[in-house]
């Protein structure tokens, strides 16, 4: 042991070289703060995402392999069974496309007499999961892909999980090979929603929970548990029709002007991998809101 | 080198069981990096504690939509702070350490609040009550992450 005036030397030095280290980190820091609004800083950014990516990807591939193991012992079981339904399910598509191709053109033909333009085609850009938002403040995700791909900034980002298809959330942020998807499930995402059966528009919201709330609606719409809200299409970001979320309970307040709805995501968001993003220009859906013909509100 | 790469792997593993807590509970993940920080901070020496701090902040950062520098700030404020307390508390107290994850997650909150409110990067949040469960969250598993990080620290020095 040290005298106790030698270790208190020690300390002393300790204190001097923690609150040195401390200064340069923050400073540091700060200048990251300052700089980055300037996008001075995207570049680094685009760089460290590049080599540190493949650490967060290993989280999911460990949680893929192991959630797999389960599932493959029981897919074998019933793979006879899955088979002959799936068969079944493929005839039934078939039929279902047969239907829809006519469909097309018939209604290819009535929009042609009406006057309209042609519908915009939108593109998908399919991508993997690389990581989720460290930071719990937020509910992000990052995908493999980025500019270089095609994707832009506020592009929409959908996914499909089984046979149903809905809303994920948009692209905030990008660099040349990655993209950062902020969730529906986050209190700063917004969307328009409406709801088909009582013809209704409103705000969704997310909550930073397992629940979206469905603001702003009139008190006069007549929404029911387990309604599919979709999105309406306004507010320039999604394209119409696409499922948000489904109605879980709904909250009656006679004194407040508007109704509010709560929903469960469509999806769930937490387990999500792949994703699609929609490759649409701002022209394309300046377009579809033109062309956005449902009967007008009650 | 071999410190270094005792660090980086320390880092990454917090990292690793970030995202693991994200995908099970996704809406009250524990903050391991926080717990990271406290627990070098606490148990090995201020220096540690605060350049640990502004390298996990540094790597959040990169992944996270929060604005650049802000966690960086954050942990590296938390591992000087809590480096303050070394010696002046008994940092093998179980009492101890929950107390000093529960302020230091707090003051981190705050601060991340506020840090928002100048530096908005993708929009302005306010504090939810899921935030508050996740302080509590995180005093909880501050006991179980110790011990684990004891068990990893021992496993370097073999």
């Amino acid at each position: 042991m040290f005298p106790k005036e030698k270790r208190d030397v020690l300390n002393e030095e300790l204190h001097v070289r923690t609150r040195i280290l401390t200064t340069i980190f923050l400073v540091i820091s700060l200048l990251f703060l300052l700089l980055f609004p300037q996008h001075k800083m995207q570049a680094w950014k685009d760089f460290f995402v590049y080599f540190l990516s493949p650490a967060p990807s290993f989280t999911l591939k460990i949680f893929k392999s192991t959630e797999n193991l389960g599932k493959n012992f029981w897919g074998m079981i019933r793979a006879n069974e899955e088979n002959k339904r799936l068969v079944n399910q493929l005839y039934d598509y078939i039929h279902k496309q047969n239907e829809l191709e006519e469909i097309v053109r018939e209604n290819g033909r009535f929009r042609q007499l009406l006057g309209y333009s042609e519908r915009s085609q939108v593109g998908l850009i399919p991508a993997q999961v690389i990581t989720r938002d460290p930071q719990t403040w937020y509910h992000s995700i990052i995908i493999d892909k980025g500019t270089k791909d095609g994707i832009r900034l506020d592009s929409p980002v959908i996914a499909i999980e089984g046979e149903r298809e809905g809303v994920v959330g948009r692209v905030v942020e990008i660099t040349a090979s990655a993209s950062k998807i902020l969730l529906l499930t986050d209190t700063i995402s917004a969307l328009v929603g409406y709801s088909p059966q009582s013809n209704y528009d409103g705000i969704v919201e997310g909550k930073n929970s397992h629940e979206l709330v469905f603001k702003y609606l009139n008190p006069d719409a007549e929404l029911k548990a387990g309604e599919v809200v979709l999105t309406a299409g306004l507010g320039g970001i999604f394209p119409a029709g696409i499922p948000v979320g489904i109605v879980s309970r709904i909250e009656k307040t006679k004194q407040e002007p508007f109704k509010t709805v709560y929903l469960k995501p469509y999806l769930n968001l937490s387990h999500i991998r792949d994703v699609l993003v929609i490759n649409i220009s701002n022209e394309k859906i300046k377009t579809i809101q033109s062309e956005f013909d449902r009967p007008v509100q009650k | 080198m071999q410190i270094f790469l005792f660090y980086t792997f320390s880092i990454i593993i917090s990292l690793i069981l970030q995202g693991l807590g994200k995908i099970v509970l996704p809406y009250f993940c524990p903050n391991f990096l926080l717990l990271l920080v406290i627990y070098f901070a606490l148990l090995k020496s201020p220096v540690v504690g605060v350049s640990i701090g502004f390298s996990a902040g540094f790597i959040a950062d990169i992944f996270s939509l929060s604005p650049f520098g802000a966690q960086a700030f954050l942990f590296t404020l938390v591992g000087y702070f809590v480096g303050l307390q070394r010696g002046k508390i008994a940092e093998n107290n179980y009492v101890a350490q929950v107390f000093v994850s529960l302020i230091m997650s707090l003051l981190y909150l705050i601060g991340f609040f506020l840090l928002l409110q100048i530096f908005p990067a993708v929009g302005k949040k306010n504090i939810v009550f899921n935030d508050f469960l996740i302080i509590i969250i995180n005093s909880i598993l501050v006991i179980p992450f110790f011990k684990l990080m004891d068990k990893w620290v021992l496993l370097w020095k073999r």
